[in-house]
Formats: C-alpha cells, structure tokens, sequence
C-alpha cells in the first residue's frame, strides 16, 4: 500500500479541495435554509426583541423633557427635590409650550400617578406667567407640586430604561419613601389575572385530557377505515373558523339558548334560575376546552398508536384484571404523549384571547385580554410589553420544567 | 412423565381425518392431560376458518410444540388457550374444567411473547414482582422470590436495569422468568427466540429445556423452525391451514411422516410422482411411475387403486450406485448439478422426466467421481420412500 502514502504536498493539496468541498456543502445548506431564517428573524425574534425592548426602555419624557430629566438624575427620590429642578421643569414646560407637547407630557403622566392629567395641563395654561422663584410659583399655583408622589411619578419617568413597567405589571408601587413595596389588596389588577389565566388554563388543559383520553384510544384501537373517519371528525374543528365555533357556543349556551332551554324544558331547572353558562369563567372553560381538544388527541393518538398490544395482554397473562393493566402498564407508557397534550393546550390556553374576549364576560377574561387593552385602549404599550414578557417567561419555565421532567422519565419533546 | 407413554402411542397412530374417534378413544387415559381442545374452531371474519376442529390434549409436564408454516393457525390457537381469543366453536379445558369464560388473568397461565413484552417503564425486578404484586403477596416474599427468579436465569446484577439496556438474550431470559415466577402450571411461548440470532438461539433452547425438566412444568411452545421443534420437544403438533397434519415424538416425525406436507415439510426431501400399481403386503406397495418404471414404497395412510401417488424419500436415503437386493427399487439419472457443502456433497440429478431429486453423500476427498451429465443409477430401500394418496392433507 506504498501509493497510499502521501507526500507533504499533496496533504495540503488535499486539505484546501476538502475544505473548498466542505465550503460549497456549507454554503448550499445555508441558502437552503435563508429564507425560513429570514422570515423567522423578520416575524418572529424581532418583534419579540421589540416588546422586551418596549418593556424596559421608555424615552418619551426624557426627550420632552431633557432639562427635568438630568435635573432628576441625582435625587435620591425621598421628599420633594431642590429648586433647581423647579427650575428646570419650569424651563421645559415653556419650550413644551411651543411645540404644542403639554397634552400629550399630561398623558404620559398621567399613567404613572391617575389624576395628574389637571395638574400639567394647569402649568400648560400659566406657563406664560411663571416666574422664579419657580418652586414658589409652582406651589402657588397647585399645592401638590409640593408633595412627593408627582415627583416620584416624574422621576419615573425621566430615566429612559427603567422597571416601572414590571413593578406595575407585578401589582408592585414604589412609596414614599422610593421602595419598591406591594399594592394593597383592592388595587391589585394584573396578579390576579394571572393567576386566573392559569387557573383556566389548568382545568381546560384537565378538561381536555378527561375528554381527549378516551377518544385518543379508541382512535388508536380502531380498524384503519373507521380510525380514519373518527379522525376527520376530530380534526373538523381544525377547518371551521375559530370565530363561527365561539359564536356557535354562545348560541348553545346563552340564558335563552338551546342547552338552557332544553333544561327548562325537560324540567331540570325551572325557568327563573337558567344556568349562566356563558360569559363568565365557565362559558370561557367550555369553549376553550372544545377549541383546544385536537391539541390533547393528537400527541395522545400518535403515542398510543405505538404502545404494542401485546404489553396488555402480558399484563393479562401475568394475573391483572382489565383496570390494573391499565393503570399500571398502559396508562405510564402513554406519559409522552399525555405531557405532550398538556403542555401544548396548557400553553395555547395561556395565550387565548379571542375566545375569552367574547365568551368571558367579567369574570372569564384572561391576561391576553388585559394585554389587549393595554395596546388598544389605555395606550401604554410600555405596560402590556412588561405583561406580555412576564407571560413569555412563564411559558419557558414551563418548558423548562416540563424537560427537566421529561429527562428523568425519559423522554423528550423536541 | 409417568403414565403419557400410552396416551401418546394412542394419539400417534391416529389419522387427523377421525380426530372426534381419537379423543374419545383416549379419553379414559387422560386423567393427567392438563389442556384437552375439544374441536375447537377459530374464524376471524366469519367466512375463513383460522382453526378447523383442533382437538388436541396435553399431558401435565410434557413439552408440546406446535410447529407450522406462518399463518397456519398457531399463534391463534395458543391465544385461545390463553384467553386473549374466544374459540367460535369447540371447547378448552384445563384440569378438567372449561375455560371458555374464564379471562386470561384467571387462568393462571404463563405466557412468553414474541418481543417479550417487558414492561418498558419498569426495571427488570419491577417486571418480575409485577405478577406477585397483583397476586398481592407480601413485600418480604416477593423480594425472595424475585431474587430467586433472577438467580435461576443468572441476571442476579441486572434486576435494576431497564428492559431496554438489556440485550435481546437477557431479555428473553427476563421474559421467561417473568412467566415462571407466579409458578404457573402451564407456560405458553409464542416465538420466543425468533428475535435472536443463531448462537444466541441455539443457547436459549437448551436453557428453555433444562428449565422445563427441572421445574417440571408444561410448555407449549410454538414455532416455524423445524429445528428448534425437533430438538426441544417431547411432542411437537405439525400444523398446516388450521389442521393438525400430524402429532408425534419427533424422531416419528421426521422419519414416519403421516402426510406429503409433513414429509415435505419437516427435513428435506425428494418427490416423486406415479400411480399405484399394486397394494402389495405388509405395507409396501408398488407404483408406476410415468416413465413405466415401477418402484416399492412403504405405504401411508388408505391408498385407493389407481390413485395418484406422491412418493418421498430423504436425500440422505438415496444411494448411489446401489446393490441389487430384493426390496431396493433402482431408477437410472442424469447428474445435473454437483453442490459442494463440505463435510458432504449434494447432487442433482434429473430422474424419469421428474422434478429433480436430490443425493446427499458424504465427502470422501474424491470429489471428481461424479460429473455432470454422467448417468448414473440411484436406488432406495422401500422402508426409506413414503408412498401417499396425493392431496390428503395438502
Ligand atoms: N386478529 C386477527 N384478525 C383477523 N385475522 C387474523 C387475526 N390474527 C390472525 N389472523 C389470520 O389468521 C391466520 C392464522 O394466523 P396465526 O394464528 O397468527 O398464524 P401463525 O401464528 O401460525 O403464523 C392468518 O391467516 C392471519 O391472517
Ligand atoms: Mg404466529
């Protein structure tokens, strides 16, 4: 095998045609995979990196503002601070004034401290005749200049990244004297819809598997011809518009729709106390339930499909009546797909907003629709990019949980 | 196995075609017969039948093999006698008593799959106390009883292991313990070691047999290899569309075949084609073959005059260039083709315008005796060529 052995020149020779080889193979793979790379980034991580951005960097009034924004910088937010930032508020609201800007400053701050819209619209109005001493004239013209919490308000707001978005998504407040402490009870808005979007969440992902489980296996027992036919009809939801099956709900579960009727009319209830079934929590769980069911019998199907028949007939042979085989060897082999299902409908339910939004009433909307108010209504997209970013890292600890589980057991999704 | 030797002479010499005349017959023999099927039929989809009138009885502690080409009905039948398929006609019994309605689980009878069906998600040890556990026996005395189970099939250090980090012999052996450990009367294997490869599968089955001849327990144990079946067996079943063709030791097997499909199909063998001449004496009978020849043959079974006849004989029980003596029929051939295996030499040869026939000789270094196109003259014993009615028991 003397030809074999290569002499020094040829080895380079060799390295660059393998690696220019290895180049070309590189470099059609990656134009193979550009355009999805392109559209995920466009649609995908970039508007994603803009809400966490969003959710943390806010520059509005330090632009508006820029001489009350340094004069802030050095307070150590207890109290009221120094004349000079009297001064440099004063300063900034006449140049304000000329562009026109006091209506939408009074905006601005009035999301951080409810009410404060008067109070800058009051030094819009006299901002032609302060004069200094400014703290003074300030004061004299609405005592509240000489309390702390609209300077606190101001002082958020004059640093361009900041956490006040978090700490108010997070029922938090900063006080008097500048720590970061819990709102009272009552004023708490956004905890408690969390907590009740995965309270929601939990039982329709329950739901789903008390519902899903059964029509998975027979899915999965069936002759090929009529497994096929079940599945159509599992997957029909799939092709009907989300809208038509919300509103379908309505009709059925209204005080005056079918199901109530049919009660009435069948004598289980009387006709002064028909079921609210809709527009609260229940009607969201029962048509969040029928949306997201396909999400819980797929995974199911596709793991049990693979469970052989012969591991419940060893269990049989081994002395199991029919419910212990069950229990103890069919149902841990279905875990896969069982964790699968519940993460999938767990964390789509999360995310649900159209159907809450119709369905939920008062008591059955859920963070989504929160979020949703948040950018459409109040207009403080700072805020619902803090909800929806604490939303995201929800979800990844879930996920990341769910996979620490799965590596114990032994199986992985992904 | 005290006392089977009648019972098993009685149901060799029985033709499948009187099977209902067979267990009546033997009937009053059969106080130890721990499984009898009383013509039991099987049909999946109400037009074909699986199983035609099995009746079958199984002696307590023997080794039964029910062996058939694939799809001959024998993973149906030992499902019934497991309870997993409902017979649609006929009747199964154990010790005595039907158990047509009787589930699986309370049958008591121990079962090897295939592909083991070890439960996945439980270790070695788990798999083995799972039967204990739901026969609820005490946490103590299933521990003693899974060491024990795992030292008799020597995977002492395995017992925490999943079934998956095993290889496939340990688990075959898991799977075998695993069916022995509730101490069932009657063991049921499906294929058992048809996932391993030819050592691995040559070892299992001698451990299969001295497990069964320590424990003493009765195996029913089905399979397509003929080899296994021969060597593993006390009886082995030969079944072919759902019928027993024939159920014998299996040194009768091999050498009595009671059908063209059993002498076809166990061992190799060489056909010939002709018509019965004359019924002779003593069981040898005379046939004409097509070229006009006329050669003897021990004959099996009723063989009506001028019935067409198959006639069989081993390889290894034709002779070449034979000595004329009374009972050896000679036929001239044509040497078609020389196969070299070694130890031995087969040769092809092309016989009264027949399909070829195959000689088996034994390699005595002088390979080039034979040529190809020399004619030779071959002959047999009539002991060693099997005359049937063509047809029966296809
Ligand atoms: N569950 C079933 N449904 C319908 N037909 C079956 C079923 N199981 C087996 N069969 C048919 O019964 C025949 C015998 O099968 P089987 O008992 O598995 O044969 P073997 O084990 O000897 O290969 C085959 O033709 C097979 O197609
Ligand atoms: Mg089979």
């Amino acid at each position: 095998m003397t030809e074999a052995v290569l002499a020094a020149d040829d080895h380079a020779l060799l390295k660059t045609q393998l690696s220019s080889a290895l180049r070309r193979q590189k470099l059609s793979a990656f134009l193979l995979v550009a355009p999805l790379l392109i559209f995920v980034t466009a649609t995908f991580i970039y508007p994603i990196a803009g809400m966490l951005e969003r959710s943390t960097y806010s520059p509005e009034f330090a632009l508006e503002m820029p001489r009350t924004a340094a004069a802030l910088a050095p307070w150590d937010g207890t109290d009221v601070p120094g004349d000079e930032v009297f001064e440099a508020l004063a300063l900034d609201f006449k140049d304000s004034k000329t562009r026109q800007a006091t209506g939408r400053l009074a905006n601005l701050v009035n999301v951080e401290l409810p009410g404060a819209r008067g109070l800058i619209m009051k030094i819009g109005r006299g901002v032609d005749r302060l004069q200094p001493p400014y703290r003074e004239a300030l004061v004299a013209l609405d005592n509240d200049w000489s309390k702390p919490e609209i300077w606190q308000a101001l002082y958020g707001l004059s640093k361009a990244y900041t956490s006040r978005f978090y700490i108010a998504a997070l029922d938090l407040k900063i006080n008097r004297q500048g720590e970061i402490t819990t709102q009272p009870e009552d004023k708490r808005i956004f905890l408690p819809l969390f907590l009740r979007t995965f309270w929601i969440g939990a039982l329709v992902t329950l739901c789903c598997l008390l519902f899903g489980f059964p029509v998975a296996y027979w899915l999965s027992v069936l002759p090929m011809r009529y497994a096929n036919l079940l599945m159509i009809l599992v997957l029909l939801p799939f092709w009907t518009s989300l809208l038509v099956r919300t509103t379908a709900w309505i009709v059925l579960l209204q005080n005056q729709g079918v199901i109530n009727s049919l009660l009435v009319w069948t004598g289980a209830i009387s006709d002064s106390n028909r079921l609210s079934l809709i527009f609260n929590s229940v009607g969201t769980i029962i048509a969040m339930t029928h949306i997201l069911l396909p999400f819980m019998i797929l995974p199911l199907y596709s793991v049990m499909k693979t469970v052989p028949f012969s591991y419940m007939r060893a269990a049989r042979s081994l002395g199991a009546n029919q419910y212990t085989a069950f229990i103890r060897v069919y149902l841990p082999q279905t875990k896969p797909g069982v964790a699968a299902g519940c993460l999938l409908v767990f964390i789509l339910s999360l995310g649900y907003y159209i159907t809450p939004a119709l369905v939920g009433g008062e008591s059955g909307t859920l963070i989504s629709n929160m979020i949703a108010y948040q950018v459409q209504k109040s207009l403080n997209w700072g805020l619902a990019a803090a909800l929806s970013s604490l939303l995201l890292v929800g979800v990844l600890l879930l996920y990341w949980a769910y996979n620490r589980l799965a590596k114990v057991d032994g199986f992985k999704l992904g | 196995m005290p006392g089977s030797n009648e019972l098993e002479k009685a149901l060799n010499t029985v033709k499948p075609a009187n099977l209902k005349e067979r267990v009546q017959k033997t009937s009053a023999t059969l106080e130890d017969a721990i499984v009898r099927f009383v013509n039991v039929q099987k049909t999946y989809d109400s037009e074909r039948l699986v199983v035609r009138n099995l009746s079958l009885n199984i002696a307590r502690g023997e080794f039964l093999t029910l062996l058939g080409p694939s799809g001959s009905g024998k993973t149906t039948t030992l499902m019934m006698l497991a309870g997993f398929e409902p017979a649609t006609h006929g009747e199964i019994l154990l010790n005595g008593k039907s158990i047509n309605r009787v589930p699986p689980d309370k049958r008591g009878i121990g079962m090897v799959f295939q592909n083991y069906a070890l439960f996945p998600h439980m270790t070695v040890a788990e798999n083995l106390a799972f039967p204990l556990q739901v026969r609820s026996m005490s946490k103590v005395e299933i521990k003693k009883r899974v060491n024990a189970a795992l030292e008799m099939v020597e995977l002492e250090t395995l017992g925490n292991r999943r079934p998956a980090q095993l290889s496939g012999g340990q688990q075959q052996r898991v799977a075998v313990a695993r069916a022995l450990i509730f101490e069932p009367e009657l063991v049921l294997m499906d294929e058992p070691l048809g996932a391993l490869d030819k050592r691995l599968r040559e070892q299992m089955q001698y451990e299969i047999k001295s497990l069964h001849d320590r424990l003493g327990v009765t195996i029913v144990y089905v399979t397509h290899d003929q080899s296994e079946a021969l060597t593993m067996s006390d009886r082995v079943a030969v079944f072919n569309d759902g019928e027993i063709q024939q159920l014998s030791r299996p040194a009768d097997l091999y050498e009595k075949p009671a059908t063209a499909f059993v002498a076809d199909f166990i061992g190799e063998n060489n056909c010939l084609t002709g018509l019965l001449e004359d019924r002779g004496r003593n069981g040898i009978c005379a046939v004409r073959l097509p070229n006009g020849q006329v050669v003897k043959a021990s004959q099996v079974g009723e063989l009506g005059d001028g019935n067409e006849i198959v006639l069989s004989v081993r390889p290894e029980r034709v002779v070449l260039n034979p000595s004329r003596t009374a009972d050896m029929s000679t036929l001239e051939a044509t040497v078609d083709k020389l196969i070299y295996h070694g130890d031995h030499v087969r040769i092809r040869l092309t016989v009264a315008g027949q399909k070829p026939i195959v000689v088996k000789v034994a390699n005595d270094g002088q390979g080039g005796a034979v040529m190809k196109g020399d004619v030779k003259r071959v002959g047999w014993l009539a002991r060693d060529c099997r005359a049937f009615k063509r047809g029966a028991g296809r």
